[in-house]
């Protein structure tokens, strides 16, 4: 009687440490932004570790989150470079990018609002992965194109850079 | 008297008079207590959940930024508007000026012939100035500290063709004045090379580093 007790209690207990539920709410404790930016003559990347940000998700497992990133904070480990992209995304203007995300499962959309313009982006491919009882770590990428943010591309020798400048988000939340 | 009787009739009385007056003020307040209840009630239907939806919906500033960090600032985007404007025509005049200076390198065999080394030479120096000016006046952030090995490199090759633009010219006209003083081979003409050459390698080095990512 008391094997079979403490099995069921084994049992009953392991179910409960074993199912993850995002449902609550959830701050951002860690993160790494990265810009990929592309031209003819070299690839350069910024990172950012400053994003902040606080989420919540219901029952049903949809999530809506609020991330925040100073456009100063992003180093690509060149001063001139960093203050010419400060320049062209009007980052002394507009110095926050804040991008409102709706997820469900492994697929969402993203309010982004960037050098003081508004957008709606689709996001695939989320990946969430270490799914622990307190956090969880999440990597995904903003389909990011210049153009419809009306950045005016910089150029290297007449020659600019690619339009298409994903971000990639790399982060780890935990229970508020 | 018929007249009289019928007027008795038609007229109201006091209490009549009275019971009427009641009933008109009692159904204009009725009236004027389901207009403001009703216009009250609109009010709220129409702000309450508003209110509640906007208190739900995160915030930027429920995210604990300071507010100098979420604040805009005009006046440094001008001035990074400056910078960019700047350095931009120093990209430009820098290649203009290297260019020039690799065709004044490759003329410096005719000096004996002709004047193209030395029109060269002195355009170089022109647009040379030029692109100090444009690199120097650009405006930058109080703070920013130079980060990037090409910035370094750059701006340390900079520290050998300064001066050197200064030293070569008045180096050349020595050695000119020299050769049209009857000096087949002027004695400040070696000199003169070295740092010519000098001059053009530092320079080639610090324009092109900058093209190059480490």
């Amino acid at each position: 009687m008391t094997k079979f007790l403490f099995l069921i209690i084994l049992f009953t207990s392991s179910l409960t440490f074993g199912a993850f539920t995002f449902e609550g709410s959830w701050v951002l404790s860690e993160s790494t932004m990265t810009y990929h930016v592309t031209h003819l003559l070299k690839k350069t990347e910024g990172t950012s570790h400053s994003a902040k940000g606080k989420g919540k998700c219901d029952k049903s497992g949809d999530c809506e989150f609020l991330v925040a990133v100073p456009v100063k904070s992003f180093d690509s480990g060149n001063s001139n470079r960093d203050l010419h992209m400060l320049e062209v995304v009007k980052g002394a203007a507009h110095p926050m990018i804040v991008a409102h995300l709706k997820i469900h499962k492994n697929s969402g959309e993203a309010e982004i609002e960037f050098a003081g313009v508004r957008q709606t982006l689709e996001i695939k491919d989320i990946q969430v992965t270490d799914q622990k009882d307190k956090s969880f770590h999440v990597i995904l990428q903003l389909p990011i194109v210049l153009s419809q943010f009306k950045i005016e591309r910089p150029s290297l020798v007449t020659v600019a850079i690619d339009d298409n400048t994903p971000v990639s988000i790399d982060a780890t939340w935990r229970r508020q | 008297m018929l007249n009289k009787k019928c007027l008795k009739k038609d007229v109201p009385q006091m209490p009549q008079l009275l019971t009427w007056t009641k009933s008109y003020l009692s159904v204009l307040a009725t009236v004027i207590l389901s207009t403001f209840t009703f216009s009250a009630y609109g009010v709220d239907s129409s702000l309450v959940p508003q209110a509640q939806s906007q208190k739900n919906e995160l915030q930027l500033e429920d995210l604990g930024f300071k507010p100098e960090e979420t604040a805009p600032d005009l006046g440094l985007q001008l001035r990074l508007e400056s910078r960019t404007n700047k350095l931009k025509a120093h990209q430009v005049t820098g290649l203009v000026t290297l260019a020039i200076m690799t065709a004044a390198v490759g003329f410096s065999g005719e000096v004996k012939q002709n004047d193209i080394h030395e029109v060269l030479g002195g355009t170089a120096a022109a647009t040379y100035w030029t692109t100090f000016y444009l690199a120097e006046s650009a405006p930058k952030p109080p703070g920013v500290v130079d980060r990037g090995l090409n910035i370094k490199i750059h701006k340390a090759m900079t520290w050998i063709h300064a001066p050197l633009m200064i030293l070569t010219p008045i180096v050349g006209l020595i050695a000119q004045n020299q050769l049209y003083s009857g000096y087949n081979h002027p004695p400040a003409g070696d000199l003169k090379d070295i740092l010519g050459i000098t001059t053009f390698v530092s320079y080639a080095i610090g324009t092109t580093v900058m093209f190059i990512e480490f």
